[in-house]
Order: structure tokens, then C-alpha cells, then sequence
């Protein structure tokens, strides 16, 4: 009782326990699980990422050429790393940095386009296959 | 797991010969589709003993109602309700609604729907 | 005539801290009749685990049904899938999934020490709890990469090795909250105005506590031997020191006593694991769909936690059962208001530790 009244006391002239969080930053500890970064230099378009993340935060896009653009929402990604373990060319073409992710403001509704751009890719692909077909019929 | 079959005219009977408080420890009750009717599965466990969750279980078609065991074993009630929400089964003098609301949609985890 | 007045407890209430309704039959002070609502949160995650994503991606979304226990709820999911597809999991990785089990439980009882704590009326003391509590949170963030979410275990082991490094970390940082906790003990057992609040209050006799199934903390302060940890032989807990803590008043102080004893004990459980940890893989290759039906069981900070599975030979479950702690709990807790005086609801509500989006999931 008495230690604890002493404590109470002491802890009157103490900084503060918490940090002035955004002015002075968080340190984060070493491989903090942050934001996925990639290069399409060494990637071989194997979509194992996309089919492994469980919030659907990876998308390819087909076009009619036969290449694809990588599409990454960092509001949906839940930081969980399955894509990194699942992709061959880790370190080289998915790798996940230290850096955090950063909030969004609801006016900037970064998901509403992100549910357009999948029913897109969707699209996309099944077109791909229809031409891809036809060529082979001709 | 350790399965025993019953039915549900023997149900209340079973488990009242078979649970004792001081010795068994009720899990819950669980719903499975099976596709074309209803598994439903008692669950129990011995304090304080490494052999394996016992489990009573009964099939029965989507429309026929099978007694509560509330009156064996007071507590029940959670999991025959859940099982009453989520699969819309009928089980005697346990309402609808600990989960779901009344305009919600009604018994999502059944397979047809 | 019998004269009772019912007051309406949440879902919305300054003292509650989670979306549940208590209506209350009172007459004076005293309560007598109880009803419990908790179906305020439910977002249909059993729906979605048999509907949306595949059995190898479940991991990552049974975690969020709960903040406090993600580890818990990931780890006793993958138990039961590992069981089904036949994996067997090395030494090292178990060892591993227990220290993050017993991490969990010491941040997770102290979050409930400190809300019992705010809930009687002493503010400064849940904010001191609160702040020690960051260390056991470094220390989650050092070994899994993240606060909160974990995403530490995964089918077949676990996700991420530990270094040297972290286990000094680790090491310092106990040590470092061993004498904040015994100071914490302290002020729990001899402050004279906390003991008020405190004894002989909110309790539970072992008789009704196994009739009512009560689970975790609950029922080891009435004194019912029950918990996972010495109920199965899955992981090696007695290897590493594990004692079942009891206390026999089944009271708040009961409770709180047993939280800060398992602290203790759970602190000295990691320093042993982190002795032995064994050499050897930390991941196991998974092939194979899951065909057939599983059941595990865990102790989670509140209780026990049971998932029952059942596959089908597809990447998509057939079924996924989810049995919460507090979902069990509720039973107990509702016989232990009848009684009570309505003052004291706070202060024993927070003392059973209720989560109501696992209740609810
Ligand atoms: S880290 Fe997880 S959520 Fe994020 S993109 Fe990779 S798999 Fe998807
Ligand atoms: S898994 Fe790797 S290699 Fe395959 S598509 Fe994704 S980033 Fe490219």
C-alpha cells in the first residue's frame, strides 16, 4: 500500500508513457510486416500470388496481347505474407518491405475502384480465353 | 472423437444416463448438413482426462422437431439456439433470434440456400 | 405485490466496453432476474469460412475474429485441419506456437486486470496495467512482425523462425516485468479500498460452476479442475513447467488471483520454453485436401476454444464449427448476477473477462 502510494507520487514527475505519435515516430522492431512491393522485371506470371491472398488484394489484369499488369491494393492487404510464400521469385519479384501502410480518408473510397478493377480482370481473363480459343479453332 | 448414434425419441434418455456434472464437461451442440437432412452433435468432455471429446449425434429430416436437452443440462440453451438460427431446425421450447435478427436472413448455413 | 424494476444493461453503456445487453429484474438494489442478448455482432465468419475462402486461407480470417485471441483462434483451427490432412508438425514449431499462446495469455489477462480495475473505480491503476502490458505487446511484434494480427501460425507449423536476438529481447523484456506484475499482485491483495470492491463479491460456488459449465478463470477461482493445457497431450505442457492454478473463493478477488498467478507462471513457462527449444524444421509441407471430420481443443486466455471441421475432399470446407470461451460462459455468468447488488454489475462484468465478437462471431 505505502509502495504503491510512493509510486503514485513518483509518477507525477515522469514523462509520459506514450509517444507523440505522428511527430515523433513509432520505432518498429526489425521485419515488421509491412506494405508488398514488386517488380515485374522477374516476374514470370505465375499468379500464384493472386490465387494464395485472401482478401483478394493482388490482381492481374490480361490484356489481348498476352501480358498482364499487376494491380495491389494496400487497404485491403491484411500484411499476412501468404503471396511471398507462394511466389517462386520471392526477394526478386514479391518481397514485403518495413514500411506501413498508411490510413485512407473515407473520401478517397480507395476500394469502390478496386471492385470495379476485379470485375474488370475478371472480364479480362474470360476474354483472353474466348480469343485464345478461336485462334486455336482457326 | 468418440461417436455414439442415438435418435431423437431416445435423445433425453441417453444423455441423461450418460452426463454427470461433477464428471463431464458439456462443449456444445453442433449442427452439419448433410445435404438432405440434419446432423445434430452433443459434445462432451471428461475433467481433468486425456481421452478424446465424446460425441452423441442424431440425423434428422429439415421439418421434424427434436426435444431440448435444457432440462439435463441447463446451459444448453447457447448452442441449441445457435443451432435453431443458423440451420433453422426446430427444437422443442427454444425460440429463434440469439443470433439473428428477425429481418436478417434466416438459416444461412443451410446447404439449399 | 411484488415490486421489480428492469434496467436495461448495453448494448450501449459508459462501464461496457463490448456490444451485449443485460436486462436486469431488480428489487432495490438486489437483482433477481437476469436475461442475456448476444446477438449484437455477428458477422457470419462460420458462413464465410465454408462459403469464401479455401481451407489454406482460413487461418488468416478465423484470427480476426477476435483481436485478443487471434493466435488462439488460428492455431486451434489449424490443429483441427492438420489432424485431417495428417501433418505432423515438428517439436520446434510446437514449441514455438506455445510461447505465442502463453505471450497472449499474459497481455490478455492483464487487459482484464486492468479493466476489473477500471471498472471498481481506480483509473490510475488501469492506465500503469495498461502501459506494463505494452511490453508483452513488443514482445508479439518482435517474433510475429505485427501487434495485433499475428499470422504467426499456418498449416503444418508456423510462419517465422525466431532468432537469437529476439530471444534475448525476450528474456530482458520478462525480467524486466516480473517485479511490475508482483507490484501489480501486491496492490490487488492488500489496497483495502480495491478489496471492497473486490471480496465476496460476484461469486460462484464449484457446484454451480460445473452445472453451469463454466469455463477458464471462471471456474478455476471456484476451485473446478479444468484446462485444456493438462486435458490433452498434444503439446508438451508439463515438460515446460505447467501447473494448474486453483483458487477456492470463486469471487472477483478469486479471479483476479488466478490471472495474476497464471501471469506469473506463464512468464516462467516461456523462460522455459525458450531454454529448450528444440532444433528442426518450422514448417512441414501440406498436401492433400481435407477429407473427414476433426475436432480440437485449446486454452485460450478465457477458456477452452473448439472448432469441429468437416471436409470434403475440396479446397472448401463442408463445415466449420467455432465454440467460443464466453460463448460458454454465459450460462455461469448469468447465475452469478442473480443476487448481486446492482452497483457491483461493472466491476463483475469485467471480471468474467466477456468477448463479445468471438461470442458473436
Ligand atoms: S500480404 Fe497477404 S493480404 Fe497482402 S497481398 Fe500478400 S497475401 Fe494478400
Ligand atoms: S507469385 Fe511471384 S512470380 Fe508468380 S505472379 Fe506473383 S509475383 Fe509473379
Amino acid at each position: 500500500m505505502i509502495s504503491a502510494i510512493t509510486k503514485a507520487f513518483s509518477n507525477l514527475l515522469k514523462k509520459p508513457y506514450t509517444c507523440n505519435y505522428p511527430v515523433t515516430p513509432v520505432i518498429k522492431p526489425k521485419n515488421y510486416r509491412g506494405l508488398i512491393k514488386f517488380n515485374d522485371e522477374y516476374c514470370i506470371w505465375c499468379d500464384k500470388c493472386e490465387k494464395v491472398c485472401p482478401p483478394n488484394a493482388i490482381i492481374f489484369k490480361q490484356f489481348e496481347d498476352g501480358h498482364k499488369v499487376y494491380n495491389y491494393n494496400p487497404y485491403l492487404c491484411i500484411y499476412c505474407g501468404d503471396c511471398i510464400r507462394a511466389c517462386p521469385k520471392t526477394g526478386d519479384a514479391l518481397w514485403q518491405c518495413e514500411e506501413k501502410g498508411l490510413p485512407s480518408i473515407s473520401k478517397d473510397a480507395p476500394n469502390d475502384d478496386w471492385f470495379i478493377l476485379e470485375k474488370e480482370a475478371k472480364q479480362s481473363r474470360e476474354n483472353y480465353k474466348a480469343i485464345k480459343a478461336a485462334k486455336k479453332k482457326s | 472423437m468418440k461417436k455414439i448414434e442415438t435418435n431423437s425419441e431416445n435423445l433425453k434418455d441417453d444423455i441423461s444416463a450418460f452426463y454427470d456434472y461433477k464428471i463431464w464437461h458439456y462443449i456444445t451442440v453442433n449442427g452439419v448438413d448433410l445435404g438432405d437432412k440434419m446432423e445434430i452433435q452433443y459434445l462432451f468432455k471428461k475433467y481433468g482426462n486425456k481421452e478424446e471429446v465424446v460425441c452423441y449425434f442424431l440425423t434428422m429430416d429439415y421439418e421434424k422437431e427434436i426435444p431440448s436437452i435444457v432440462s439435463i443440462i441447463p446451459s444448453a440453451y447457447l448452442g441449441e439456439g445457435e443451432v435453431v438460427d443458423m440451420f433453422g431446425v426446430k427444437i422443442k421450447e427454444i425460440p429463434k433470434g440469439l443470433l439473428l435478427e428477425e429481418d436478417s436472413c434466416q438459416a444461412p448455413l443451410r446447404k439449399a440456400q | 405485490m411484488k415490486k421489480t424494476i428492469n434496467i436495461p444493461y448495453g448494448s450501449q453503456h459508459i462501464a461496457l466496453l463490448e456490444p451485449v445487453r443485460f436486462q436486469f429484474e431488480t428489487q432495490n438494489e438486489k437483482i433477481v432476474g437476469v436475461k442475456a442478448d448476444i446477438g449484437y455482432v455477428h458477422r457470419g465468419i462460420e458462413k464465410a469460412c465454408t462459403s469464401t475462402f479455401e481451407y489454406k486461407q482460413i487461418p488468416s480470417v478465423v484470427a480476426r475474429v477476435c483481436g485478443l485471441c487471434a493466435i488462439t483462434h488460428s492455431l486451434t483451427y489449424v490443429m483441427a485441419v492438420e489432424q485431417i490432412i495428417d501433418v505432423n508438425v515438428s517439436e520446434k514449431a510446437k514449441y514455438l506456437r506455445m510461447l505465442m499462446v502463453e505471450l497472449d495469455r499474459i497481455h490478455s489477462h492483464m487487459l482484464c486486470l486492468s479493466h476489473t480495475a477500471e471498472n471498481a473505480g481506480y483509473e490510475a491503476l488501469f492506465m500503469q496495467i495498461m502501459a506494463d502490458r505494452e511490453i508483452i505487446m513488443d514482445i508479439q511484434e518482435a517474433i510475429s512482425g505485427n501487434r495485433v494480427q499475428f499470422d504467426f501460425v499456418c498449416i503444418g507449423g508456423v510462419n517465422r523462425d525466431i532468432t537469437d536476438e529476439i530471444v534475448k529481447f525476450i528474456i530482458k523484456s520478462l525480467n524486466e516485468l516480473q517485479p511490475k506484475i508482483e507490484d501489480i499482485f501486491d496492490m490487488f491483495e492488500n489496497n483495502w479500498s480495491l478489496s471492497l470492491k473486490y471480496k465476496g463479491i460476484g461469486a460462484i460456488t464449484k457446484e454451480n460452476a460445473s452445472i453451469y459449465n463454466a469455463l477458464g478463470p471462471l471456474a478455476r477461482a471456484a476451485g473446478l479442475e479444468t484446462d485444456v493445457r493438462a486435458e490433452s497431450d498434444y503439446y508438451p505442457y508439463e515438460k515446460i513447467g505447467y501447473k494448474m492454478i486453483l483458487e477456492q473463493t470463486g469471487d472477483i478477488y478469486g479471479r483476479n488471483r488466478v490471472r495474476l498467478r497464471e501471469i506469473l507462471s506463464s512468464i516462467d513457462m516461456i523462460k522455459n520454453i525458450l531454454c529448450d527449444i528444440p532444433e528442426g524444421n518450422i514448417i512441414e509441407k501440406v498436401k492433400g485436401k481435407p477429407n473427414g471430420e476433426s475436432v480440437a481443443r485449446l486454452e485460450a486466455p478465457r477458456g477452452e476454444i473448439f472448432y469441429y471441421l468437416k471436409g470434403v475432399k475440396q479446397a472448401m470446407l463442408d463445415r466449420v464449427r467455432t465454440k467460443t470461451p464466453t460463448f460458454s460462459g454465459i450460462p455461469a455468468m448469468v447465475e452469478i448476477f442473480k443476487g448481486q447488488e446492482y452497483g457491483d454489475v461493472p466491476a463483475i462484468l469485467a471480471s468474467f473477462d466477456p468477448c463479445m465478437s468471438c461470442t458473436a462471431k
